[in-house]
């Protein structure tokens, strides 16, 4: 074990902890903004990361022109699910929430299972195996583009947060619904739009996914999984937190993958998580809920 | 309640029970390998039931221990040549120890967090013995032929686990544990403020959930004859007993076992329509927590009619 490996295993796992961080951002929005834990948002990403691949070739395009389409879609889809599965439960506390969105990642499941098989896909593009070469080190050009996008996406989230009405009603809905509702805000819609925009970042999410990795019906979990982990590290809702958490994951993973072997790759994050829970039950930055 | 209606009922469940004896004797192979998964659902339901329904403890890592069930049954009977019952036992057996160890930092988790936290101990497990060479990784394993039994036998077996756990639950409910339940289930807090030890409490019914679902575990995989990590530790263990309970009533006795039937009757129903059946279930889950939460049997035992029959029994 070199330090040329370690440090390559990390260099790669901090770029890869762009692609995490996408993919965690709606999650963390979701959570953030009305406590939902939303178990479906693997699902989301991996319905994304079909689309993305049936539309790309079908119009014969670029796949990030047709994430675009895709985010529509999901945006729609999102929106949907939260004004007729989440709204009307949202009043009786946490758990019907989380057991309906458990559903809809059962019918999604076997729905994709259906219409698409078991079959390993992936999005290709004629860069998304291309890789360049930093002091000998090999970076994959998805991960250095996953990166790139996380900052921006990062950034307009801030800036849409902070400067938008919208921004600002969903902050407040956040921080007190009652209040807020009397304000005049209508926090039903402010959670709907939330959940619509969290599912239309889950689309670029699902074809980065699909273009770095490779995706099956079942995919979804893991990166549920991962999105929680960061959330925890990070803290929810707080897209900064959920930037420098997703980077912290990618990287704390490229070293121990590096040192234990790429099959407990996806084990690491878990285990961490497990431990820092222990010692703080609810997150590295989390408030008591 | 009345004498006659105490006897009825002793005559009814004399019934019940001769004919689920009977049933392997009466039936062809595929109905009573139907009622062997029927009976691996409740016990799997009941199980989980007591967590989620009684201490409000919702538990998304039914798959972990199914599957430490299952693996600690498969290498015994396959490595060290053990009956199948024995191995089954020995499942169930780690499967709490291994309750034991994860108690003290997963019971640190209230609410959204335990619930996560089982589902992430669970995944953890999965990624674990899809690289672990001992236990064959992601091949799996195989038993030898002869150290399995007939469906028969898998059959009145399962049915004890299933009966057994029913019974158990039943029992523990009327218990000084049972009272301390239902206390955390509505209130945590108030519940230690009112001399109820949570902690104990809470592990108790962690410990006995392992207990079932790992010696349900340990069973299948002696019937099933090879297991692989990938369907052993599948979420789908998680998902469909999570979906029955809710469906039957979640909080009650009959629920669960109301559940699988139902769900398991469906699924036949849709035979055809295999992926279909899943996707049926995951809508029937949304529906049943929007307009019926308290389940089908919730529903009925809140039913004027149903409190006529039964008086004030339950």
């Amino acid at each position: 074990m070199s330090f040329f490996t370690l440090s390559a295993g990390a260099l790669n796992g901090l770029l890869l902890g762009g692609l995490y961080a996408v993919c965690a951002l709606g999650f963390s929005l979701i959570f953030g903004v009305m406590g939902l834990m939303n178990v479906v948002h693997g699902e989301l990403l991996v319905l994304g990361a079909y689309l993305c691949f049936f539309i790309s070739r079908a119009l014969g395009v670029d796949p990030f022109i047709a994430t675009i389409a895709v985010a529509a879609i999901l945006f729609a889809v999102g929106w949907l699910l939260q004004w007729f599965v989440f709204n009307p439960v949202m009043q009786r506390g946490i758990e019907p929430a989380l057991l309906s969105a458990f559903g809809l990642s059962i019918i999604a499941q076997s729905l994709f299972l259906f219409y698409w098989t078991t079959n390993t896909r992936s999005i290709n593009a004629r860069y998304s195996q291309t890789g360049v070469q930093v002091f000998n080190i090999h970076l994959p050009v998805m991960y250095l583009i996953s990166f790139g996008l996380a900052l921006v996406l990062a950034a307009g989230a801030h800036l849409f947060m902070t400067r938008t009405y919208f921004g600002k009603a969903t902050r407040a809905a956040t921080q007190d619904p009652e209040t807020a509702q009397v304000m005049g805000i209508n926090v039903k819609r402010v959670y709907a739009f939330t959940y619509a925009l969290a599912a239309a970042i889950a689309a670029l999410g699902g074809t980065l996914i699909g273009m770095t990795f490779s995706f099956v019906p079942s995919s979804g979990l893991t990166w549920m999984l991962k999105g929680f982990v960061i959330v925890v590290l990070g803290g929810m809702g707080n897209i900064a937190g959920t930037l420098a958490g997703a980077l912290l994951l990618g990287a704390v993973e490229g070293v121990g993958g590096a040192i234990l072997g790429t099959g407990y790759h996806d084990l690491i994050g878990l285990v961490i998580i497990l431990l820092v829970l222990v010692a703080r039950p609810t997150g590295l930055l989390g408030r008591a809920r | 309640m009345s004498a006659a209606r105490t006897y009825a009922q002793w005559v009814l469940l004399a019934l019940l029970a001769a004919a689920l004896i009977a049933a392997p004797q009466v039936f062809d192979r595929y109905t009573v390998f139907l009622l062997y998964l029927l009976w691996l659902n409740v016990a799997l339901a009941q199980s989980w039931n007591l967590l989620a329904g009684y201490a409000g403890l919702i538990s998304l890592g039914v798959s972990g221990f199914f599957g430490i069930g299952a693996y600690t049954a498969g290498m015994t009977i396959a490595h060290l040549g053990f009956p199948f019952l024995l191995g089954a036992f020995l499942g169930g057996l780690l499967s709490a120890v291994f309750a034991a160890i994860v108690a003290t930092p997963i019971f640190r988790f209230r609410g959204i967090y335990f619930a996560i936290g089982t589902l992430i101990l669970s995944e953890a497990l999965r990624i674990f013995m899809i690289n672990w060479k001992f236990t064959g990784s992601a091949e799996g394993l195989n038993m030898p032929l002869e150290s399995g039994a007939s469906s028969a036998t898998y059959y009145y077996v399962m049915l004890c686990v299933a009966a057994g756990s029913t019974l158990l639950v039943v029992a523990i409910l009327k218990t000084r544990l049972g009272m301390g339940l239902r206390a955390l289930g509505n209130n945590e807090s108030s519940a230690q403020n009112m001399g109820v030890n949570t902690f104990k409490t809470k592990l108790w019914a962690f410990l006995f959930a392992a207990f079932v679902t790992g010696v349900a575990g340990g069973v299948h995989a002696s019937k099933m004859g090879s297991i692989e990590p990938y369907s052993i530790f599948n979420t789908m263990w998680t998902l469909s007993t999570a979906n029955m309970v809710i469906i039957g009533g979640i909080g009650t006795i009959l629920g669960p076992i109301l559940g699988s039937i139902f769900v398991l009757a469906l699924g036949e129903l849709l035979a055809d329509y295999q992926t279909f059946h899943l996707a049926i279930t995951g809508v029937l889950l949304i529906l049943i927590i929007r307009f019926i939460p308290a389940g089908i049997w919730g529903e009925i035992r809140a039913s004027r009619w149903a409190r006529r029959i039964m008086g004030a029994a339950r």
